[in-house]
């Protein structure tokens, strides 16, 4: 399948210019505030920067006070880890019980209600049963991620398959598919687009979830290291962990994205 | 309206195995949100010989479709029969194609693989499948865009790929519900070339729903009027084919024209 990439065009150019101008002004209104602050309240641009340097691989000026080790990278790749993990595994939950329920009016009338009243839970207020649960293991800190992703996940592939099937079900069958042709052959192909938005969707509230487990009871990941800075009151360096925890969000997304779109390029 | 039984001269002399659908005593029944109950089909009992091609005509509301979805497997009739190629209709399969009003090509594959989707799903062996995809989309003039994307292609060809991939999957009779409605009249001539080309050379069983009286006199061996959810008129159309616009002229085509207008209910303007 070839691949279809598209060029930065003029206006493209123009967006990325007004983009790069915006977030400018940004940092420029965060310097002017952190002039007129103490460096433990607002810290300016510079010494998060420095923060982001000096604890990128290690962080040997704070290793006395228990910080799990390896700064802040190894630290963002296990929060990543467990992010990853619960949104595959909320991924490998919600599928087949939304293609069921899609599929099916008797599994949706059965489905639905638990669905419903799970799904106005607070997911936090979870917390303390994730380590009751799993306790200090990585699902621990996966396990809101897990709940919230087959939530999300579940729901999305109901609708996307109940509607794929209303589209599609009858030229089918009088073409000769059997039911597992058509969940295989033309349910999965025509949710993909709904489930990569799902999967974004998963993913993005994944960080979130990810780190408050971790600070509130982790012995590693970006949240661990944020909660120790905290006490340290180190603010640069818990901002240094924030931007770098919101840029590799960033990233991931747009590589779940860009391998949607491709994936995708069928599409009207 | 007289209901009309339909009996064709010949068909009392036709072999039961030549008879590719049949109705008997078929009737259906719609109830509505407001308890009201509407009658899908009365009665219905007809035949049609292998090969044919019918045109089903009538306005709207007044049981084409059902008919359609009865003969499909899509509804199961209240009473009485329906059978293709001398087994009863239990559900939708492959013996029973059908071509809808909207596009239902499967924009995830290519127009090739659209057209392979019913062999492979029946099974048919990888060499046989691609020969006979190829042979269609030379059929319907497409060779050089079997590897597009149906969102490359305009509607008509969308069209064009649809019924090949109906056709290609070899069913018994051929189904198509109002299929060219809303096209301008030249790609729909373009269109019926397609499918008589189609038909004259697979020599299927057709059954083509329409509510255009032009377009059932430039395609059908036959019209079966229907209207109130009863067969009103069985009308052999005996021009020779292939036929050109000019037997829209000849005085017969203009007396079948009439005799199904007026059956359809269409009054005479005041």
């Amino acid at each position: 399948m070839a691949i279809k990439m598209s060029w930065p065009k003029a206006d493209t150019a123009r967006r990325l210019l007004l983009g790069a101008a915006g977030i400018a002004a940004f940092i420029a209104v965060w310097w002017l505030i952190s002039l007129g602050s103490r460096e433990v309240r607002v810290p300016d641009p510079g010494s998060v920067l420095s923060a982001i340097r000096e604890n990128f691989w290690s962080t040997a000026a704070l290793e006395f006070a228990s910080l799990p080790a390896g700064g802040l990278a190894s630290n963002l790749f296990a929060t990543a880890q467990a992010a990853v993990l619960g949104v595959a595994i909320g991924l490998c939950l919600g599928l087949p019980i939304g293609v069921l329920a899609g599929r099916s009016r008797l599994v949706r009338t059965v489905v639905e209600p638990p669905l419903m009243v799970l799904g106005v839970v607070p997911v936090v207020v979870l917390l303390p049963f994730m380590s009751i649960w799993f306790g200090s293991s990585v699902l621990a800190q996966a396990g809101l991620t897990i709940f919230y992703a087959t939530l999300v996940i579940s729901v999305t592939a109901k609708n996307a398959t109940a509607n794929a099937l209303g589209k599609y079900e009858k030229f089918g069958r009088s073409l000769g598919a059997s039911s597992r042709t058509l969940v295989f052959s033309v349910v999965m192909p025509a949710i993909a687009p709904a489930m990569v938005g799902a999967l974004r969707v998963a993913m993005a509230a994944a960080w979130g979830f990810t780190v408050i487990a971790e600070i509130l009871g982790a012995n590693k990941g970006i949240g661990r290291v944020i909660q120790v800075f905290a006490t340290f009151q180190a603010t640069a360096s818990v901002i240094a962990a924030l931007v770098c925890l919101g840029v590799l969000a960033l990233i991931i997304d747009a590589v779940i994205a860009r391998v949607g779109r491709w994936y995708t390029s069928w599409q009207e | 309206m007289a209901r009309v039984e339909s009996k064709i001269a010949a068909e009392s002399q036709l072999d039961r195995g030549d008879i590719a659908v049949e109705l008997r005593g078929v009737k259906r029944e719609f109830v509505q949100a407001s308890g009201e109950h509407v009658r899908g089909m009365d009665d219905v009992s007809f035949s049609i010989p292998r090969g044919q091609f019918v045109c089903i005509l009538g306005p709207s509301g007044q049981g084409k479709s059902t008919l359609i979805n009865m003969v499909a497997g899509f509804d199961q009739p209240d009473a009485g029969e329906v059978i293709v190629g001398g087994n009863p209709v239990r559900g939708p399969g492959a013996d029973r194609g059908v071509v809808f009003q909207r596009d239902t090509l499967f924009l995830w594959k290519r127009v090739a693989d659209n057209i392979e989707f019913g062999l492979k799903a029946r099974g048919v062996p990888k060499a046989e499948r691609k020969e006979t995809v190829q042979r269609y989309l030379e059929f319907i003039g497409l060779e050089r865009f079997a590897r597009s994307w149906p969102k490359e292609l305009s509607g008509g060809m969308r069209r064009r790929v649809a019924i090949a991939a109906v056709f290609a999957n070899d069913p018994e009779v051929l189904l198509m519900d109002e299929p060219f409605v809303g096209l301008d009249y030249v790609l729909r001539a373009t269109l019926h070339e397609v499918l008589l080309d189609l038909w004259s050379r697979t020599g299927k069983t057709v059954l083509f729903v329409t509510h255009d009286v032009d377009e059932a006199l430039a395609l059908g061996d036959r019209v079966l009027v229907v209207q109130g959810g009863s067969i009103v008129r069985d009308i052999p159309l005996n021009f020779s084919r292939p036929r050109k616009l000019e037997v829209l002229e000849s005085p017969e085509a203009g007396r079948a024209r009439v005799e199904i207008l007026r059956s359809m209910g269409v009054p005479d303007v005041a």
